[in-house]
């Protein structure tokens, strides 16, 4: 890729970042959530 | 079943979980093809040589960037006007995956820019109003984030994505109304694409696996708020009861 290398891997690079972002940021909040539910409803044993 | 009842969230939630692995497998076919189309096959452009191909990421992340704005300021207006909540939840899903793309693609922009136009950034029409998006996205989070009340804050959102709509036409013709450095639409325009096969098919690869992306990953958001929105129902007491 000659002369260009650094500009077209650090744009590739910077994409593959902002898509495992995307990726672990939800997972990683739908296992907090769940443990924050789970802890909600330990607590009040009664839901609607 | 009434189309309707697929905006309840109960319903919704667990068509999601469904989904996702799907498009999630959609998604890594179409990287895989689009990226090895983009960096192996596509030939170096006659005038930009290599550096073409930051298009491949630059363009369909810019194109994300539009259509994540129209899918959110629509949930949005669908939210404000006929009170469904599945997609106020959208809405308030859509916003940061946005803000990602819109980021990345003036990122890309200026990593493709130094090399091409000898600068990192210019104050040109494109580039200015791309930026603009970008500050409506963290507008819309840090309303969203300003009020307690979910209602509330969905409302007073939808309103901004709505205004700032109008900026989405500005980034489009931007390049016809002003003098850029931006070049004129090549894929878009009115009749036949003027790029060239070769890069174009590489293009819409990448384009189609960002939207597949984003689908998979707005679902996944979306599963997310819904559950923490209703915490207070049954069926999501149940659902968290049953898996622990």
């Amino acid at each position: 890729m000659g002369q260009y290398t650094t500009y077209i891997w650090a744009a590739y690079a910077l994409a593959a970042l902002v898509l495992c972002i995307n990726v672990v940021l939800p997972w990683r909040r739908s296992k907090t959530v769940r443990r924050q539910l789970e802890e909600y409803y330990r607590l009040n044993r009664e839901p609607r | 079943m009434n189309i309707h009842q697929y905006a309840s969230p109960k319903t919704f939630y667990p068509i999601a979980g469904r989904l996702i692995p799907w498009f999630a497998a959609v998604t890594a076919l179409l990287l895989a093809v689009g990226l090895y189309q983009g960096l192996f096959v596509a030939p170096p452009d006659y005038q930009q040589g290599e550096s073409v191909r930051i298009m491949f990421i630059h363009v369909p992340a810019a194109w994300m960037s539009m259509f994540i704005y129209v899918v959110m300021a629509t949930a949005g207006a669908m939210g404000l006007i006929w009170n469904v909540k599945i997609a106020e939840v959208l809405a308030r899903s859509c916003a940061p995956i946005g803000a990602s793309f819109t980021l990345l693609a003036l990122v890309t922009g200026s990593l493709w820019g130094k090399p091409m136009w000898g600068t990192w950034w210019a104050w040109d029409a494109r580039i200015t109003s791309e930026l603009i998006l970008f500050f409506l996205y963290v507008g819309f989070m840090a309303l969203q984030a300003a009020i307690d009340d979910p209602k509330r804050a969905a409302r007073a959102a939808a309103i901004l994505a709505l205004v700032g709509v109008v900026n989405i036409p500005i980034i489009h013709f931007s390049v016809e109304w002003w003098n850029t450095l931006h070049q004129p639409a090549s894929v878009g325009r009115m009749g036949k694409p003027t790029i060239h096969i070769s890069l174009l098919i590489p293009l819409l690869l990448m384009a189609i696996a960002f939207t597949t992306f984003f689908v998979t990953v707005v679902l996944a958001r979306m599963r997310n708020e819904i559950l923490e929105r209703e915490r207070h129902t049954t069926w999501v007491a149940e659902l968290i009861t049953k898996q622990s």
